[in-house]
């Protein structure tokens, strides 16, 4: 009896001290490193991206910030553990518009819900961009647009992922147009150029980073941003040239549902911080990506007109 | 005792047809192209086999006999020590399963043996550890005890 | 000349060597982990590499690429493990050879052959580069699932005795490689309900499930030292120059092989999303068709592991072609290697050759050194793997073996369901070993699957465009696709013709 006495005790002080531990912790996050999950491949979009935003969070947040990744399922494996990872923050995931909000509409069973993943910020957009090899027929967005309608089908276009950014891109593109290409999904951006450069393809509907990265073989007919984008002065957007046509992916960072709100927001604060830092800005512009910043709030509210506008175009999908 | 490799072959082979069959949902005309061609595929050559089975049967001498004691305890245990990892921790799990494996495959059984093999399950489940959680960031799953 | 002269002295800096010298045995470690893999060991590397100047990173991820690789085949040897997916095609003669005590035999054979493939993958890269690129872009969709086709007719070679089992066990290895998104369509498939599956099946896991558990179950059979008395025999016999003579004799006895498997090997490599992983069950299966003895292929011919560990090393280099030419990742670790060029800011392409062509030249030449280096660390270390293994009381080399695997598998994708997946495919693997299923042709399907698959439908989409109605003309009409399907036609007859042959020499 006396020896149970004993280990209950040093087991109910091991506890009150984890405990008194742990609400220290919360008050003076971050103690630890973090660790920032990238749920797609080493090399890609949001590892470049997580690498060069990794040395300025250390200073803002003044500890150390660890890369590991949780590849699959085109990043549902990742996010499906967000909602049983432990509110701390001090893991901190990477995610993707629209990715988070098409793959529980399509999917059975991703094992989360949109709303699950607690978004701290979006940081970044990725435009959509429609290129064309340097040496193709098609010299501008009407000479594309009016070989397509003389010849519906016959345009292929690559792009990364099913259900994506470039996919439902494409789609919406279509539409505006009143033309039929055909879209060819390919296992990330990368998997497409071969394609691509071999002729395999017309043309790809793809992200800025990607004709940042292949400027001479890639010859751009419009971008579907709202404005003309700083590192290609003269690509028009779809806008101007009368296609009402904005899409991209964006990416940020989300945190178990349950985290507290003073711990999201000082991430929050870190994030817009990094993204204001100049050297950072222009290395980030120049390989393609745009720097955009919704903090917690107003990342719900988009999250939640996206999802009414992505419902909408499945629907619309559905009829294919 | 002799088994017909054929006849277990083919009914492994439509079971697991089957199972992915069961599985088809709606996919896509895309999704189904491939997987349906295969699933097809696999049934008809379990059937193959199963006739095969009965017509010009291939007979291996059944492995069951093999298991023996310690074959058996370590498949035992490494089912054991995978599938309570993630409830116990994966250290404690290791160290326990490692050490009770060393056990069972001792000729002799004293307690230097014993000792030995829970230091040697220790110290290579902590160098592991320690390698991987402090310079891979790699981290393991931790349950109710670690 | 003098350019080439100029990167190799870069090269041998006191810094680069220094640096090598430190990450090879690393790198080989990380490479012998069963589950750990040389992607991983690379991508780990990268970050540290941003504090260098781009030639010593540069220099320092064909080090650990190098080593990473050939370490991969201490584990095929010596347990039957693949360390590395490069090397499952090792573990077909490397094992046998070890159970017949000629293990260290074994080690030194590969030392030789992935000096020679290392050669002459470098030489390809540096030379025929630019051509190579232009015949990788002739690959398509439509080519791709011919190339897959051609990987599955290997099937024939890996079967064993019965072409049914392996048959069936290739089309069940395609069948788990459809778990997972579907590459055109984004359905989430056979998920059977585990979230996790979401991602697929993980290689990895299953390529150590089939070939190590049931050889660890049945180490476990008598742990008073079954393994370690066969492979002890001949272990003393002669000493090291007599082993390390053997080797050498091994891997020149047949050149013909050696220079074949590393053009292989370096064929393989330029293909983006082909790559390591068939280039040695490819090359493995050409040794034997080619051999006057094919029987003797699965029992310790020492020519397979010739064929196959100099064709993974050629490999290395081939997937840089893609890279440093058009700036496209020719495989995984290119890839890694492509977002550590980003972040150096220097973009991969022809830039590369222009701008930046010390850098560019002095990278392709450090692997000569770096293979050079790693041969060298490899012979000793190999030999180390050996004597620890051989040292060790089987009750202690279980349970070790098991740690290994299972933390390998975990940390291949920081995910435990490919654990549980390991040991399903364990228990699976002992079951159809036993009924005559030999592991290769499900690993093959498991491998070719999302190859074949995504050229398939890719195609179609392109046939669909280019040809509405009769979409399927566009696999059957392209110049590199009907040579594909000429080479398809042959290797899948071949078995055939050459027991013809062998029933005619017979009489």
């Amino acid at each position: 009896m006396r020896r149970f006495m004993a280990v209950l005790a040093i087991v109910l002080l091991f506890v009150a001290v984890f405990g008194v531990f742990g609400s220290i912790a919360e008050a003076a996050y971050p103690e630890r490193p973090i660790t920032y999950v990238i749920a797609f491949n080493p090399g890609g979009e949001s590892d470049l991206t997580a690498r060069a935003q990794q040395p300025y969070l250390e200073k803002v947040l003044g500890t150390q910030i660890i890369i590991t990744y949780k590849i699959g399922g085109g990043g549902a494996v990742a996010w499906s553990e967000v909602p049983r990872m432990r509110p701390d923050g001090y893991t901190i995931v990477g995610h993707n518009i629209p990715h988070i909000i098409l793959q529980p509409l399509q999917r059975k069973d991703t094992g989360y819900k949109t709303t699950d993943l607690k978004t701290v910020c979006w940081f970044e957009a990725t435009p959509n961009i429609l290129v064309v090899p340097m040496d193709s027929q098609f010299k501008t967005l009407e000479d594309f647009v009016k070989y397509a309608k003389e010849h519906p089908g016959q345009i292929t276009l690559g792009g990364s992922g099913s259900y994506s950014a470039n996919h439902l891109g494409t789609v919406e593109f279509n539409e505006v147009a009143g033309i039929e290409t055909t879209y060819i999904p390919f296992t990330g951006s990368g998997d497409a150029v071969p394609a691509f450069l071999g002729g395999h393809v017309t043309g790809l509907m793809t992200y800025t980073t990607m004709v940042a990265n292949y400027r001479e073989k890639m010859h751009p007919l419009a971008v579907a941003t709202e404005e003309r984008v700083s590192i290609f002065p003269d690509v028009p957007t779809f806008k101007e040239l009368g296609y009402d046509y904005v899409e991209g992916a964006y990416r940020g960072i989300c945190v178990s549902p349950k985290t507290p709100d003073e711990i999201v927001n000082k991430l929050a604060d870190a994030f817009k911080q990094v993204n204001e830092t100049p050297e950072f800005k222009e290395k980030m512009e120049a390989m393609g990506f745009q720097m955009v910043f919704y903090g917690p709030e107003e990342s719900e509210k988009f999250v939640e007109d996206r999802m009414e506008y992505y419902k909408s175009i499945l629907d619309k999908l559905e009829m294919k | 005792m002799m088994l017909n490799s054929d006849l277990y072959g083919g009914l492994i082979m439509l079971t697991f047809a089957g199972m992915f069959w069961l599985q088809m949902g709606d996919f896509t005309k895309f999704g189904l192209m491939f997987p349906r061609v295969i699933i097809a595929l696999l049934a008809f050559l379990g059937v193959v086999m199963i006739v095969k089975a009965k017509v010009k049967p291939q007979y291996v001498k059944s492995f069951l006999k093999d298991i023996n004691k310690y074959m058996a305890a370590t498949m035992i245990w490494s089912l054991v020590w995978v599938l309570s990892a993630t409830y116990v921790g994966f250290f404690v799990a290791s160290v326990v399963s490692m050490w009770a494996i060393q056990w069972s495959l001792s000729s002799e059984r004293n307690l230097r043996i014993s000792a030995i093999s829970l230091a040697v399950a220790i110290g290579s489940v902590f160098v592991i550890y320690y390698v991987f959680t402090k310079y891979l960031y790699i981290f393991f799953p931790e349950g109710f005890l670690f | 000349m003098n350019i080439f002269l100029e990167a190799f002295l870069n090269v041998l800096a006191m810094k680069n060597i220094i640096a090598m010298m430190l990450l090879i045995p690393l790198g080989m470690m990380a490479g012998a982990l069963p589950g750990f893999t040389a992607t991983m060991a690379v991508a780990i590397l990268v970050p540290f590499t941003f504090a260098m100047d781009p030639v010593m990173g540069l220099i320092c991820v064909s080090a650990v690429y190098c080593s990473a690789i050939y370490g991969g085949a201490f584990p095929a040897i010596l347990i039957n493990t693949p360390g590395t997916p490069s090397s499952i095609a090792t573990c077909f003669d490397g094992y046998p050879m070890t159970l017949q005590g000629r293990a260290q035999e074994a080690l030194f054979t590969i030392a030789f052959a992935s000096l020679v493939g290392g050669f002459i993958g470098t030489i390809g890269l540096i030379v025929f580069s630019l051509p190579l690129a232009k015949i990788a872009l002739r690959f398509g969709p439509p080519e791709y699932f011919w190339v897959s086709i051609f990987g599955l007719t290997i099937i024939a070679g890996l079967s064993g005795d019965s072409l049914l089992k392996g048959i069936a066990g290739g089309v069940l290895g395609l069948l788990i490689s459809t778990i997972g998104i579907a590459p055109v369509g984004g359905d989430v498939r056979f998920t059977f309900g585990i979230a996790s599956f979401q991602g697929g099946v993980e290689l990895i896991s299953v390529l150590i499930g089939f070939f190590c558990m049931p050889e660890v179950f049945k180490m476990a059979k008598d742990p008073v030292g079954s393994y370690l008395k066969s492979t002890n025999i001949g272990h003393a016999a002669g000493g090291y120059k007599e082993v390390i003579y053997k080797g050498f004799r091994n891997a020149f006895a047949d050149v013909v092989n050696l220079v074949r498997s590393s053009v292989i090997g370096l064929f393989v490599g330029i293909l983006p999303g082909a790559g390591g992983n068939i280039a040695n069950l490819i090359a493995y299966n050409e040794t034997k068709r080619a051999s006057k003895d094919p029987e003797s292929f699965g029992k310790g011919n020492p020519q397979g592991i010739v064929a196959t560990e100099s064709a993974d090393k050629a490999t290395i280099m081939g997937s840089f072609v893609p890279l440093l030419t058009l700036g496209v990742p020719g495989s995984p670790v290119a890839a890694v290697v492509y977002g550590a060029l980003m972040i150096q800011g220097l973009n991969p392409g022809p830039e590369l050759f222009t701008k930046h062509a010390e850098i560019t030249y002095t990278f392709m030449m450090s692997f000569f050194v770096a293979m050079a280096l790693t041969v060298l660390i490899g012979m000793f270390a190999g030999v180390l793997f050996y004597q620890i293994i051989m040292r060790l009381p089987v009750r202690v080399l279980v349970p070790t073996i098991l740690l290994l695997t299972i933390v390998g598998s975990y940390a291949v994708r920081n995910n435990y369901m490919d654990v549980i997946f390991m040991l399903a495919s364990g228990y699976l693997g002992y079951v159809l070993s036993n009924l005559g299923f030999s592991p290769g042709p499900v690993v093959l399907g498991l491998v070719l699957g999302p190859i074949a698959e995504k050229g398939l439908v890719q195609g179609f989409l392109m046939g669909n465009s280019m040809f509405p109605g009769t979409p399927w003309l566009v696999f059957f009409t392209r110049p590199v696709s009907i040579v594909l399907i000429v080479i398809s036609v042959i290797s899948a007859l071949w078995p055939i013709y050459s027991a013809r042959r062998r029933r005619r020499a017979a009489l």
